[in-house]
């Protein structure tokens, strides 16, 4: 295994042998052997990590599996993202990322007419992991995987809509806006952050914006300033900045009387950031005078 | 012609012959008699013996160096020239010094070269520091001098019979009192061991042998809020009794070493919770001082004792309790003279090292170590004597001093010992400190032949779970399980077992001190108020609620013969003083008027006894009508919401309420097998009148969660159990760390029997769900169940860089 250090195993015997007989259990069409097998790698991958001579045996098997049913195929999938290293805090493993990211069965169920959002979503991020490297991306895959994955946000599973949100994040796609600005009012505050949070990644990539999506995106993000959720509160000030200019600032104006400090700090703090100090004193100087005392957790201009 | 005088000659003896005949011929032309060891024993021990008793019994002192530093005995690092120089400052008799000149003509072979001379340039440094000393550049030159010298010291009267008299009462006083010290000092109580043990109990087992090295959190330095830091102590000693889980976050504090504290603050206040090792540490800080101060060769061995200040200093111990009306309202010399008078010293020997304990205090010789002023019951009085330390510190300024107490006892006085006292609390031991202590242990307690094997069993058995090793994160408790190791041959991996032992061990606490109470009439009286304690949601109780509630079961349990062998105030009397399970841990107002506050040792102890009367019956104002298991059912109901551990989505989860929690557990560990089954079930099942929505989960999580205690169910009710349990884990479960209950659960389960069991059914809930996997968390009943599944694998070892 290649993980980047110069790096000496010593997985003991019966260990080898354990992970020996999860790789059998792999290899048999019992439905409840195989995904047992996948879960306890996902495990194992992220804790002690497998031997590497093992290595490329299980992720065969896995990757054999994400053809079959929606159950195996997802805990395949996972088995897969923390065999190459995870999220990054696993251990990560780029031999085995790039041998997944550009095999066939990867490419193939990415681009099957019936794509599940979970599978879609793991086999992305490894694919990312593995080709950061080179410096290809998953950009390519974003004009014939991105308008499957629009259906997904549909759904009425959370995880569902929150995966295809993080997978059209991923592909870059630019044809998710008007979807996106439909999730800034999901009923859960992981899917409006995600949702968010892509849009302020395709704002930051420069990417062109109709007005009529603008007209919506402004105060839509201004309204999740006072969002229930931290996280949505935080996603929506960073998308700000990226997209937010004087004439459209005036829509802070409102939150400058806002009864919760941090909404008022956070709305002085976009809105000197746009040169619109003029603005705050004729509407709110008491906001400013504030700001200016308060040196709590003062975000840097 | 009056008394006459003896001088002893103090020199080495190799290179020195015809210098110590001049100064004996000098002595005795000044008609004093010389004394010196002229032939070392063949023994060192009689060497040190014959010469320190020379200078015990010698009036003048004279010492003369030269460039030897002369014999250390063996396991010393002392010569016997400097432990004579020493033993005569102790006794502060005249000293007269001579040091050879640089001109002396010498030979080579009498220059000791490598360790011996850079400590006798050490030593020459300190003799100098504190004497004027003579240079002699010959023999002769140095029997002049010795003659001189002797003549103007009569001539001074320095050499006065009554001065004489008394110094020498007063160091014989002394060592008296060091010699009673170190008994009371350097003894292990080991009381309570098995009756197949009484021969190591017969056996004088010493501290300096067993002491764990105790160390302390500094709370506040000398001159903070001292108010506001001890309500911090003791919210935190409330939050630690409650959780069981934060005595890691409590290790992360800086540990330090009461010697360091104590050369660098002078004075000490140190706080703790019974058994955390208060009283333990005086004994200790006092044995060491005294072996130091006897040159005996143990004292370098002693553990820890490289972490002193590098002083002689005499400690002078007060135990408060031992203190009358008389002595805690009076002077500072009525406080030693009953001190001194309890460790049987006569009337002349408390007058006359009264004398030197003053001169010692005077110039910073002594070290004073007040033990338990939470002793002192009232807490006016306790206040009055703290003003008494107060002044002590005043009148002695150069003088250190610790005290112990208590942390409620010191709060609730409500007054702060200042005049620069450094307020510290006692840490709990870590692991290594067990280890260290467990070797100690089985050093003393084992055949040599099975001291491997016990100490690499004992320190596993300690490890071995959490909540073992929490429970050992004091001194007492760590000895208790010791001895419950002793006695049952390995800890009990069941813990209903391991506090049933453990609960036999601290009824027995001073055995060999009081007679032990009836386990038939403590146990009934312990399970009643444990059970009350739970019932009202709490974890002490004043003493009058306590006596009512004595009162209220003897009427209402006439059948237990024991419960007549005392009264309730009798009994709870003897409960605290003679078992290590129900303490006093301070006073709180009650109905106007000061009243002392009870409680367990440890929650545990409470929890396991409440478990103990729902199977036993003994329950207030219980319904005898009313079978005991539907006393079980409604327990379980009692939910409460409790915040989840930082997670990026915040949330809380609904559990059963802490107070039954642990009870519940260890009621069906310790339950019948034709009942557990029916106890079970009655965890389980929500009540009709119940808010199933909400108490569903944390009913089935907790029926889970006590099968980690392997009781004996069938596999039927097991599978029952794990299949509602399944049915509740959520989106919030197995996000990879144990955050809720129910990750709590399976983690415990995976270790247990029932692990394939509960691994088989949650592999099925979640095919059966065929649910999407949330990318950012993770977590779900796979998630969870990967967890369980990977606790299963062999040991790995890591890779190494």
């Amino acid at each position: 295994m290649s993980l980047g250090v110069s790096e000496r195993e010593e997985y003991s015997q019966e260990y080898v042998d354990w992970i020996k007989r999860i790789a059998a259990d792999l290899d048999t069409s019992d439905e409840q052997g195989v995904v047992t097998a996948s879960l306890t790698l996902v495990e194992l991958a992220f804790r002690q990590g497998v031997p590497s001579s093992l290595g490329r045996q299980l992720v065969d098997s896995l990757l054999a599996k994400l053809t079959q049913n929606a159950v195996i195929a997802r805990s395949a999938a996972w088995a897969l993202f923390w065999l190459s290293g995870g999220n990054g805090q696993g251990r990560q493993d780029l031999v085995l990322a790039h041998a997944i990211s550009d095999h066939e069965i990867v490419l193939k169920v990415l681009n099957s007419d019936v794509l599940d959002s979970t599978v879609a979503v793991f086999l992305l991020a490894i694919r990312q992991q593995g080709n950061s490297n080179r410096g290809d991306s998953n950009d390519e895959l974003g004009e014939q995987i991105g308008p499957r994955l629009l259906s997904s946000l549909e759904s009425p599973e959370v995880a569902t809509r929150g995966n295809a949100v993080f997978a059209l994040d991923m592909i870059r796609y630019e044809g998710a806006v008007d979807a996106y600005i439909n999730r800034f009012r999901d009923d859960d505050a992981y899917v409006r952050k995600a949702a968010i949070h892509a849009l302020g990644n395709l704002a930051s990539r420069k990417v062109k914006l109709s007005e009529h999506q603008m007209a919506e995106i402004i105060p839509s993000l201004i309204e999740r300033m006072q969002d229930g959720s931290a996280e949505v509160v935080q996603a929506a000030d960073n998308a700000l900045r990226e997209l937010l200019n004087k004439e459209q600032a005036v829509g802070l104006l409102p939150m400058l009387k806002h009864e919760k400090q941090t909404i008022r700090h956070r709305a002085t703090q976009l809105l000197l950031r746009l040169d619109c100090e003029e603005m705050i004193n004729s509407f709110a100087p008491e906001a400013l005078a504030e700001y200016n005392v308060e040196d709590f957790s003062k975000p840097t201009r | 012609m009056g008394k006459k005088f003896t001088a002893m000659i103090s020199s080495t003896a190799r290179d020195l012959p015809v210098h110590r005949k001049e100064v004996m011929d000098a002595c005795l032309q000044q008609g004093i008699f010389p004394v010196m060891m002229e032939h070392l024993p063949a023994s060192d021990e009689d060497a040190i013996e014959a010469s320190l008793r020379m200078v015990d019994e010698c009036d003048i002192y004279i010492g003369v160096y030269a460039w030897r530093y002369g014999h250390r005995p063996a396991g010393h690092d002392t010569s016997i020239t400097e432990m004579e120089y020493n033993r005569a400052v102790e006794r502060d008799i005249p000293r007269l010094i001579f040091l050879m000149h640089e001109d002396h003509p010498i030979k080579a072979a009498d220059v000791e070269k490598g360790p011996g001379a850079e400590k006798l340039e050490a030593f020459k440094q300190r003799v100098g520091a504190e004497r004027v000393a003579n240079f002699f550049r010959s023999a002769e030159d140095l029997r002049a001098q010795v003659v001189n010298s002797l003549a103007s010291f009569v001539r001074s009267g320095n050499l006065d019979t009554k001065t004489q008299q008394q110094a020498f009462a007063g160091h014989k006083a002394e060592l008296r009192y060091r010699e009673l010290a170190l008994e009371s000092c350097d003894i292990v109580d080991l009381a309570n061991l098995p009756e197949s043990d009484r021969h190591i109990a017969a056996k004088h087992l010493e501290l300096r042998r067993l002491y764990v090295s105790l160390r302390i959190w500094v709370e506040s330095p000398a001159g903070v809020d001292e108010e506001a830091t001890l309500q911090a102590v003791e919210q935190r000693r409330q939050v630690d009794l409650s959780d069981q889980d934060k005595t890691r976050q409590r290790q992360v504090r800086e540990r330090v070493s009461v010697g360091e504290r104590l050369a660098a603050a002078g004075r000490l206040v140190v706080l703790g919770d019974p058994g955390s090792g208060k009283s333990t540490l005086v004994r200790w800080i006092a044995t060491a001082y005294l072996l130091r101060l006897g040159q005996d060769k143990d004292w370098q061995a002693v553990p820890d004792v490289e972490t002193l200040p590098d002083k002689n200093w005499l400690p002078v111990i007060i135990r408060c309790r031992d203190l009358d009306i008389a002595a805690l309202s009076g002077s500072f010399e009525d406080i030693l003279r009953c001190t001194l008078r309890k460790a049987e010293m006569t009337s002349n020997e408390v007058e006359s090292l009264q004398v030197v304990i003053r001169q010692k205090l005077k110039n910073g010789e002594a070290l004073l170590l007040l033990d338990g002023l939470d002793e002192i019951t009232n807490p006016n009085s306790r206040a009055q004597f703290s003003q008494q330390i107060e002044r002590i510190c005043i009148a002695y300024p150069q003088t250190s001093v610790i005290a112990t107490s208590r942390i409620v006892g010191y709060r609730e006085m409500g007054y702060r010992l200042g005049r620069g006292f450094e307020h510290v609390t006692i840490a709990d031991l870590t692991e290594d400190d067990k280890d260290s202590f467990v070797k100690r242990w089985c050093r003393l307690t084992e055949p040599p032949e099975r001291y491997d094997r016990s100490v690499a069993e004992l320190i596993a058995d300690i490890h071995s779970t959490d909540r073992i090793e929490q429970l050992t994160g004091n001194p007492m408790m760590l000895t208790t399980m010791a001895l419950v190791k002793r006695k049952v041959g390995k800890l009990p991996t069941r813990r209903a077992d391991l506090y049933s032992e453990s609960m036999r061990v601290l009824l027995n606490w001073r055995r060999e001190v009081d007679t032990p109470i009836d386990d038939r009439e403590a146990i009934p009286q312990l399970e009643y108020i444990a059970y009350a304690m739970c019932e009202r949601g709490v974890q002490q109780l004043v003493e009058d609620e306590i006596i009512d509630l004595l009162e209220q079961m003897r009427g209402e349990f006439s059948n237990i013969h024991a419960l007549r062998n005392h009264t309730p105030e009798e009994f709870l009397r003897l409960l605290e003083g003679r078992t290590g399970i129900l303490v006093e841990a301070g006073h709180s107002r009650y109905r106007g008027r000061l009243t002392p506050v009870y409680e367990f040792r440890h929650l545990t102890f409470q929890e396991y006894l409440a478990a103990l009367a729902l199977i036993d019956g003994r329950i207030p104002n219980r319904d005898r009508n009313k079978p005991l298991i539907d006393y079980v059912a409604p327990l379980a109901g009692h939910v409460s919401e409790v915040q989840l551990p930082q997670t990026a989505d915040g949330g809380i989860e609904v559990v059963v309420i802490e107070n039954w929690r642990e009870t519940l557990r260890l009621y069906i560990a310790s339950c019948d097998d034709d009942k557990v089954e029916d106890a079970l079930h009655a965890i389980l099942h929500p009540l009709a009148d119940e808010e199933s929505r909400l108490t569903a989960r944390p009913r089935a999580v907790l029926a889970a969660m006590c099968l980690t205690d392997e009781p004996n169910v069938s596999s039927e009710v097991a599978r029952s159990v794990f299949s509602e349990f399944v049915q509740h884990i959520n989106e919030r479960d197995g996000r990879g760390n144990i955050q809720t209950s129910a990750d709590q659960a399976v983690v415990l389960l995976a270790g247990s029997h029932w692990a394939d069991m509960l691994i088989e059914i949650m592999v099925r809930e979640f095919i059966r769900r065929n649910a999407p996997i949330n990318v950012q968390y993770q977590g779900n009943i796979g998630g969870l169940c990967a967890v369980a599944l990977a606790a299963k694998a062999p040991k790995a070892r890591e890779a190494t860089v």
